[in-house]
């Protein structure tokens, strides 16, 4: 009998590639972004699978809960209607798809061969082996600071592969402001320079009202004319 | 009651028993929560405007909701012709399901939380962002102007308020020691526990805020504003469709005043009466508060309310952090 | 095929070729934009399995994870403000209506 969790292994990455296809697949945007939603859900399932538990969490909120509706906002914001098959794909694209099988195949074939088929290791569940002369965190569970610098548990790195600590808020903290701690305020940086810049690109400029170049008039009724196919467009006169 | 548990563990095993009556358990929560919660705040509404409420059916109109209901079953769900039938179906079960997963992560007491795990107060978060999605998939399909208004102005404003929300609540976190609900209640019980609302006044005061913000209730209600809108992002829902969001309101409310209550209230702290007793009552009266917001404070304009969430509420809910994270460092330190 | 690490792998193959597949085919920016958040994805799916299936340092694929993350959302803000003011000086997001550069 299969594993509940390989089930649920194949399940998740179905429904994960399935969400993707659609993207590629659906011609209007909207339902490419809804298909991608259950496909980032999915991606959510699998780092559970994995344990990372945090990671999980955070793609629930930042992709499904922040990017896509983003994304699905400016869609609609900027009434972007589906085109028909022959605006929806470049066809000079299609020239790259053998290249990209072969890509593909290559880079398959390798990960098959270096990874093998060996089953997830179990997390190590006793005492944190040091390596020799080094003094470490040797017993996870006990609320106690064994080699005294200060982060007891779970918060001390050397703890970061027990099952008990593995991908909990703690263990990638720890490392996160431990070890990790100058990438953390260049990534910080990063966001603000990500938030000056969309505000720099998308604000209007002291005094300006209206925007600088007009928008194209749209005549009523051109969007919906545009592709004849029952799709939802809030054009005015429609409703 | 026992005997009834054994059999289902015979047929279902562990996994299927818990999967079906924690799910009969929360879809009885849910429906009996919106039921009282749309009599209650009839009754409020009126004894704010002094008059009765409905008065009807059954003592006190107490059957009037399940009139309400049937009424509501009996209608024709109409799907109009314009809409697109996949995403207007799609949206009210998007908008509802993340209410199921959010319930189940509740700790009602101690040792009765469904789905017990680490970061559960992230994953709560998580799934309310997700919820939006059916919002914006229900106004978006409909092809409807005040529809996609309506939709628009919710996700503005759930964006805005989000942050303040999260921001209350970490500065909980930050005084808990954890993302985990039940150690959040742990750590004000006991020998020297004390409520977080003592700690944390004012991160109390931005989450009802923005919790009121986060489920379109008045005065926040612009995404809805009937006067403006027709009804907002379902105008165009009928039937079970409008039913399921209706739902899917009332459960939010409930959902956000139960990590309220669990952040700020002690959870199902509380002297003689069991502790999920104890953990409903809190949430009725937080429910009750934002009952009481709707029927005394006029709606806000929109740019009032994007003010009131970017220049006001996030600046002042990151110095409430600030000053937590700089008050327990010295603390620390001093011990 | 097990739950093993070339499963996981695999996935994560295939996910970056979808990815891949809709920033080549697709005219418009924002679906080529989602198409980049799905190869990010990928590369997720693989640092977190390495981090779970590998003993020498468990907690540092988590952390990468973390970035990728972080990257993945100043991209996509960014990004989407590029797509608007695009859209606000040609009154269109395909790609057809950005091609002065072309030779």
């Amino acid at each position: 009998m299969m594993d509940f969790s390989v089930a649920l292994l194949y399940v998740f990455s179905g429904m994960a590639v399935a969400g993707g296809l659609g993207l590629v697949l659906c011609k209007h945007p909207i339902h490419g972004a809804i298909s991608l939603l259950f496909s980032m859900l999915s991606l959510a399932g699998i780092y559970a699978l994995l344990d990372a538990h945090l990671i999980a969490a955070l793609q629930v909120i930042i992709y499904a809960g922040a990017i896509m509706i983003l994304v699905v906002y400016i869609i609609m914001l900027l009434d972007l209607g589906s085109a028909d098959a022959q605006t929806v794909y470049r066809k000079a694209g299609l020239m790259g798809l053998p290249l990209l099988a072969l890509l593909l195949l290559l880079l398959g074939q390798g990960m098959i061969s270096v990874a093998g088929d060996a089953a997830a290791p179990p997390l190590a569940q006793g005492p944190v082996v040091c390596p020799p002369g080094v003094a470490c965190e040797t017993d996870c569970g006990d609320g106690v600071d064994q080699d005294g610098d200060n982060m007891t548990d779970c918060a001390d790195t050397d703890c970061a592969g027990v099952a008990i600590c593995f991908g909990t808020v703690e263990a990638v903290g720890a490392n996160l402001l431990g070890p990790f701690v100058l990438p953390f305020e260049i990534a910080s940086v990063l966001l603000l320079a990500g938030i000056v810049g969309a505000i720099l690109l998308t604000g209007r400029k002291p005094g300006e009202l209206e925007p600088s170049v007009p928008p194209p008039a749209i005549q009523p009724g051109s969007i919906a004319d545009a592709s004849g196919s029952s799709e939802a467009q809030d054009t005015e006169g429609a409703v | 009651m026992t005997a009834l548990l054994d059999t289902l563990e015979g047929t279902l095993g562990g996994w299927g028993t818990t999967l079906l009556v924690g799910f009969v358990a929360l879809a009885g929560l849910i429906t009996v929560n919106a039921m009282f919660m749309v009599w209650f705040e009839r009754k409020v509404a009126g004894w704010v405007q002094g008059r009765l409420g409905p008065m009807e059916h059954g003592p006190q109109g107490t059957l009037q909701t399940l009139l309400d209901v049937v009424k509501l079953l009996g209608k024709e769900s109409i799907i109009p012709a314009q809409v697109d039938r996949k995403v207007f179906l799609l949206a009210p079960v998007v908008a509802f399901l993340p209410a199921l997963a959010m319930l189940s992560l509740l700790p009602y007491d101690n040792n009765l939380t469904m789905t017990d795990v680490e970061s559960g107060l992230l994953l709560v978060f998580a799934f309310g962002g997700v919820s939006l999605m059916g919002i914006f998939m229900g106004a978006w399909s409909s092809n409807n102007k005040f529809a996609l208004l309506g939709g628009m102005r919710a996700v503005s404003q759930n964006i805005a308020y989000e942050l303040p929300l999260l921001l209350s609540a970490m500065a909980v976190v930050l005084c808990a020691g954890s993302l985990n609900l039940g150690e959040i209640v742990a750590a004000q019980t006991g020998e020297n526990g004390l409520w977080f609302i003592v700690m944390q006044p004012v991160a109390l005061g931005i989450y009802l805020i923005a919790a009121t913000a986060e489920t379109n209730r008045a005065p926040f209600d612009i995404p809805e504003a009937e006067s403006e809108l027709v009804a907002g992002f379902h105008t165009e829902y009928t039937g079970m469709g409008f039913a399921v969001f209706f739902l899917a309101e009332y459960t939010y409310m409930f959902i956000v005043c139960g990590i309220g209550a669990t952040l700020f209230l002690g959870g199902g702290d509380g002297p003689l009466l069991p502790g999920p007793v104890w953990f409903i009552l809190k949430v009725y009266f937080l429910l009750f508060l934002m009952v009481m917001a709707r029927w005394t404070y006029p709606r806000l304009r929109f740019d009032q309310l994007m003010n009131l969430a970017w220049k006001f509420l996030i600046p002042l809910s990151l110095i409430n952090l600030l000053a937590t994270a700089a008050v327990l460092k010295f603390v620390e330190v001093g011990s | 095929m097990s739950e093993a690490l070339s499963s996981y792998l695999l996935f994560s193959c295939a996910m970056f070729a979808v990815g891949l597949v809709g920033v080549l085919l697709r005219r418009n920016l924002v679906a080529m934009l989602i198409g980049v958040e799905l190869m990010l994805n990928a590369v997720l799916i693989n640092l977190v399995a390495f981090a779970r299936f590998t003993d020498g340092q468990p907690g540092i694929g988590q952390v990468f994870a973390l970035f990728i993350i972080g990257v993945a959302a100043a991209e996509a803000a960014v990004g989407l403000s590029i797509v608007l003011a695009v859209h606000k000086a040609r009154g269109a997001i395909s790609v057809d209506a950005l091609e002065e550069l072309k030779g």
